[in-house]
């Protein structure tokens, strides 16, 4: 398991980079595998880690650097989920300077 | 008559099934496939090393592939496609007339004019038939030689590996994956390769395929263009794929590699587009047309595709080579321009490590392209960045800097992507 959220630092800018769950997502259309779809309920980006071939195409078509490759041991890259099972994604729950706020917003 | 007759059951067709969906159309939509399953390609390679199921290689749910109505010939080839009274006859003598057809017929892989190759045991990694031939040589096979070193080829071999195999590639050429790499890149995918035990010949060719002189049906060695015998119980032959225009041809569609199309992907018969690799697209970076025979765009193709025959004007985003790949635990990621091919005047910025070597190329201190080995990770920012065409004079000097980020990207960079990536 990794951590699915980094932080992108260019001082003074600092910013907290995760997954966007893209309208029409860059590393659904281009996963080669059918590994990474949108969750037509949720809206989610969802990475489904046993179809996956770790050919990082997804990785190199996000253009936030939000998915995470650490050349562990499955060679498969990891990426946020929104937490699914949780309430309140971690990150907002532990940020310690409430930086990180989840808000519904019309669309 | 039928609205939409997709001619082609791979990645095109289905961009072009989902192209259908957004505009929620109601006409008919026939998909011919020669497959008798529809199925991932590039999965074939871990699917043969049991890492997935057929299933898991199926183009599943998440692939719409059985919604909208969508009716799927398999085991079905088209004999002849009329342009003018716009009818195709399948080989089973049916005939089918329709409106609108768009080609995503593909590529298929060449075989070598090599003394021997006729017969049975050379095989080509394109498709589930040559995965299930393969398979069933595995168990009295000891060791496979590849032929071409191309991004295929690398795939065979680590695949092969990976079943127990003592694996040679033979490259032509001077150094593997020679179209996307520059040298300096390759040798530290090649030095990865020799520390798993395979052996790479570069600049060398198969001139015979030869047989076991007591089994005459197994294949015992080839003999290579230096007069070099090598053991080899499986051959594979990956030295490039060709557009599959036959049909285009014939029907009298304007072709060169590919079949032509315009900016819409629009064929030169109105009414008749083309999609995937077999189409012949205008260039991110010039008016030439160009094949971009990668998977990404194939899917993005076929919606364009399938948008404009629905009577919208989509324009394709152009025709921008991307490709990843993560072979013998490397990434190698690369995109537009490549030290080989860069126009004059380009600057190459470098970063090189034991196992990891990185290039980026701008023109006028604009990105044209980038090749990564062994660290992929800032791969997305840079096809940002490309696509951009935007002046970065002002963060050339931190491209190749490990914590390079979301943060460094010029501020009008940063309002449009996430602007982009939300509409």
């Amino acid at each position: 398991m990794e951590p699915r959220i980094k932080v992108a630092q260019n001082r003074p800018l600092s910013m907290a980079i995760q997954c966007h769950h893209c309208t029409d997502p860059a590393c659904v259309n281009a996963c080669l595998a059918g590994a990474m779809y949108k969750d037509e309920v949720t809206g989610y980006v969802v990475h489904d880690r046993a179809k996956c071939t770790g050919c990082l195409t997804c990785l190199a078509t996000c253009p936030f650097r939000a998915v995470v490759y650490k050349g562990d041991v499955s060679s498969k890259p990891w990426k946020c989920d929104f937490c699914s099972g949780l309430d309140v994604p971690a990150c907002v729950v532990n940020c310690p300077n409430e930086a990180l706020v989840l808000e519904e917003v019309e669309s | 008559m039928v609205s939409y007759l997709i001619i082609g059951g791979s990645i095109g067709a289905l961009g072009a099934v989902e192209g259908i969906r957004r505009l929620d159309s109601h006409g008919e939509t026939v998909v011919v496939s020669e497959e008798q399953s529809l199925y991932l390609r590039p999965s074939i390679g871990k699917y043969l090393e049991g890492k997935l199921d057929e299933e898991s290689i199926a183009f599943g749910s998440n692939h719409l592939w059985e919604l909208n109505k969508v009716q799927v010939l398999r085991g079905t080839r088209v004999a002849s496609l009329d342009a003018e009274r716009k009818t195709v006859r399948l080989e089973d003598g049916r005939s089918i007339a329709f409106d609108r057809l768009p080609l995503a017929t593909g590529s298929s892989p060449i075989v070598p004019k090599i003394e021997g190759i006729e017969k049975a045991g050379v095989h080509t990694f394109g498709g589930l038939s040559d995965i299930q031939a393969i398979r069933g040589e595995l168990p009295r096979a000891r060791s496979a030689v590849i032929i071409g070193g191309g991004l295929i080829g690398v795939a065979a071999t680590e695949t092969l590996m990976n079943r127990g195999k003592q694996v040679t590639v033979v490259e032509l050429r001077s150094w593997l994956l020679i179209l996307l790499l520059s040298q300096e890149a390759a040798a530290v995918l090649e030095r990865a390769m020799r520390r798993c035990g395979i052996d790479i010949l570069n600049g060398l060719s198969m001139k015979k395929i030869e047989r076991k002189r007591d089994r005459p049906l197994e294949l015992g060695g080839v003999l290579l263009s230096d007069q070099r015998r090598i053991d080899a119980n499986i051959v594979v032959a990956a030295i490039g794929v060709t557009q599959r225009i036959e049909l285009a041809r014939q029907a009298g569609l304007k072709k060169n590699r590919g079949i032509l199309v315009d900016r819409f992907l629009e064929t030169s018969i109105p009414g008749i587009f083309a999609c995937g690799d077999v189409a012949e697209t205008p260039s991110f970076f010039d008016a030439r047309n160009q094949v971009v025979a990668l998977w990404p765009f194939a899917r993005l193709s076929g919606r364009v595709v399938e948008s404009n025959m629905a009577g919208g004007k989509m324009e394709y985003s152009r025709s921008l080579p991307m490709s990843a790949v993560h072979y013998f635990n490397l990434p190698i990621i690369s995109a537009g321009y490549s030290v080989q091919t860069a126009p004059e005047g380009s600057e190459k910025l470098c970063s090189s490590s034991a196992n990891a070597h990185l290039e980026v190329l701008l023109l006028s201190d604009r990105l044209i392209g980038f090749t990564l080995v062994g660290d992929g990770e800032p791969a997305g920012l840079f096809l940002n960045l490309l696509r951009s065409r935007i002046q970065i004079s002002d963060i050339k000097d931190s491209l190749l800097d490990s914590g390079f980020s979301f943060a460094h990207l010029p501020e009008s960079l940063r309002k449009r992507t996430v602007m982009e990536v939300w509409a």
